[in-house]
């Protein structure tokens, strides 16, 4: 039986093995050379190959981050009208301090070109903060060409976001913050210093019937442009300290006849300085800007056939103090930061808005991680009109309680 | 003299400023500080000087290399300096 066996299984093994023969020499013959295709597969395989080759894969790179804030506010004010106080009281949510849901689009190409997009919705409907397209032309210089945040002080381009800021509300009196066309920028070493450049042309300011500035949207009405730049410099090896000096000028009449020559001079001092004492984190910022815009003839509300003048000239400031406990052993305390912020703006007196405003917050932070911080603002604003020829109240103060949330992703 | 020197301040400060800018981008030598200092060291430094110092695991290496050209075109920092942090938060990314 065994011996059967044995004789059956070699009769198969001679049979199969012409066939396996056969198959070994197919596979090697595979192996040795590429199986021919025919014109049309080629065509598609060479059309594929330039689109992959156009595609660049790992050169292109879009992040989408952003920053969103919400809170509620509550307000409190007293108005002054020929010596007759009136109190109101009023809350709100979504307002300009207590709402913002802006996105951020970044598409990278390569290492040398950038574009930013921000398209925001707040209380005035959907904007865009910023779109720009950056290219890295030298290792410090940047040249950026679109809409975008102008070089002037330091808080609009820099501090002005809910999840930075310190307190729930911007400081009164900055010059409008973004404008249509190119920008040159960069940071570049001085020894153990460091300094920076930021300067712009822009489509311009604009003169408005009562004497206050517009900065964008002008379109062919913008027949001068408005120069701007910003120089940083950080004196110190640890960048604790930025001392920064801008100005902005340019024609402001654009084919307004009443504004014949007018023009607006700008200028700004700021100061950003950040130190670590152990165990407090201690964050000082101020900026104080000027505007000039000198004497033109300005249309009377009252009778607006009429005209009449004054200097037109304002004056800003704030100055921000706030500090953080972050080398506390209490996880509690180190992501508490305290802030106060004292604001002036005084608007030209004998203007329709003429006014001397102060600001004053003071504000607790709790950082519920680097990028995310629950506020408390309490501020009181103090305007005293400075206006001529409208009546209106001679003071209005107010004190508002702001709760606030904001994160950046 | 006084006055025509007065008269030209403006145009001299310019003058000064523009040739300072031109030695400076062309030479783009880093600084002794910059050369000295770690990633990590210049991450500390230079963030905080605007927010929070941001955690190296809250994007990827590619998202942190995006973000170091955003953060240079916004706060001015050199290359020597982006590519510094951008390496550190790399090594340390997600």
């Amino acid at each position: 039986m065994k011996n059967s066996l044995h004789n059956r299984a070699r009769q198969i093994a001679r049979a199969i093995a012409p066939f396996l023969a056969i198959l070994m020499a197919i596979g090697a013959q595979g192996q040795q050379a590429a199986p021919k295709t025919d014109s049309v597969t080629e065509a598609r395989l060479l059309a594929l190959e330039k689109h992959v080759a156009l595609h660049k894969p790992g050169q292109s790179h879009l992040l989408v981050v952003g920053l969103t804030t919400f809170g509620y506010t509550s307000f409190n004010t007293v108005t002054t009208t020929a010596g007759v106080n009136t109190t109101t009281k009023s809350s709100v949510m979504g307002n300009s301090d207590t709402y913002e849901f802006s996105p951020m689009f970044l598409i990278r190409q390569g290492k040398k070109v950038l574009l930013e997009f921000e398209p925001s919705f707040n209380h005035d409907g959907v904007g865009v903060n910023w779109a720009a397209i950056s290219y890295f032309a030298r290792p410090n210089l940047i040249i950026r060409g679109g809409y975008f945040v102008l070089p002037f002080g330091i808080y609009t381009k820099k501090l002005a976001a809910g999840w930075i800021n310190k307190v729930a509300t911007d400081p009164i009196g900055l010059p409008t913050g973004q404008d249509y066309g190119v920008e040159v920028s960069g940071g570049l070493p001085l020894g153990s210093m460091k300094w920076n450049y930021d300067l712009s042309v822009t489509n311009g300011l604009n003169l408005m019937p009562d004497g206050t500035l517009s900065s964008v949207n002008l379109g062919a009405n913008s027949r001068t442009k408005t120069f701007t730049g910003r120089l940083g410099l950080l004196p110190l090896h640890d960048n604790s300290l930025e001392l920064g000096v801008s100005a902005m000028t340019g024609g402001v009449a654009n084919g307004q006849a009443q504004f014949s020559n007018g023009r607006a001079d700008l200028y700004a001092l700021d100061l950003n300085y950040v130190k670590n004492v152990d165990p407090f984190q201690i964050n000082i910022k101020g900026q104080y800007n000027t505007v000039n815009v000198g004497s033109q003839n300005y249309v009377n509300p009252v009778d607006t056939t009429k005209r009449y003048t004054f200097n037109n000239q304002s004056k800003a400031g704030y100055g921000q103090f706030s500090i953080r406990p972050i080398e506390s052993q209490s996880a509690f305390v180190k992501n508490l930061e305290f802030a106060i912020r004292y604001g002036m703006y005084n608007t030209p007196a004998n203007s329709t808005w003429g006014a001397n405003t102060t600001q004053l917050d003071y504000g607790v932070n709790y950082w519920i991680n680097w990028r995310t911080v629950l506020r408390v603002t309490y501020e009181v604003v103090d305007s005293k009109s400075t206006a001529a020829i409208v009546s209106g109240p001679s003071e209005i103060k107010t004190g508002a309680l702001h709760i606030q949330f904001s994160i950046q992703l | 003299m006084k006055k025509i020197l007065a008269n030209k301040m403006g145009f001299i400060v310019t003058a000064g400023f523009a040739a300072v800018m031109a030695l400076s981008i062309a030479s783009c030598v880093a600084s002794q500080s910059v050369a000295a200092k770690s990633g990590a060291q210049l991450w500390a430094e230079n963030c905080q000087h605007c927010h929070n110092t941001p955690s190296p695991g809250s994007f990827s290496g590619d998202q942190w290399e995006t973000i170091g050209m955003h953060m240079q075109t916004r706060a001015l920092i050199t290359e020597d300096e982006r590519n510094k942090i951008v390496s550190f938060l790399q090594q340390t990314a997600r």
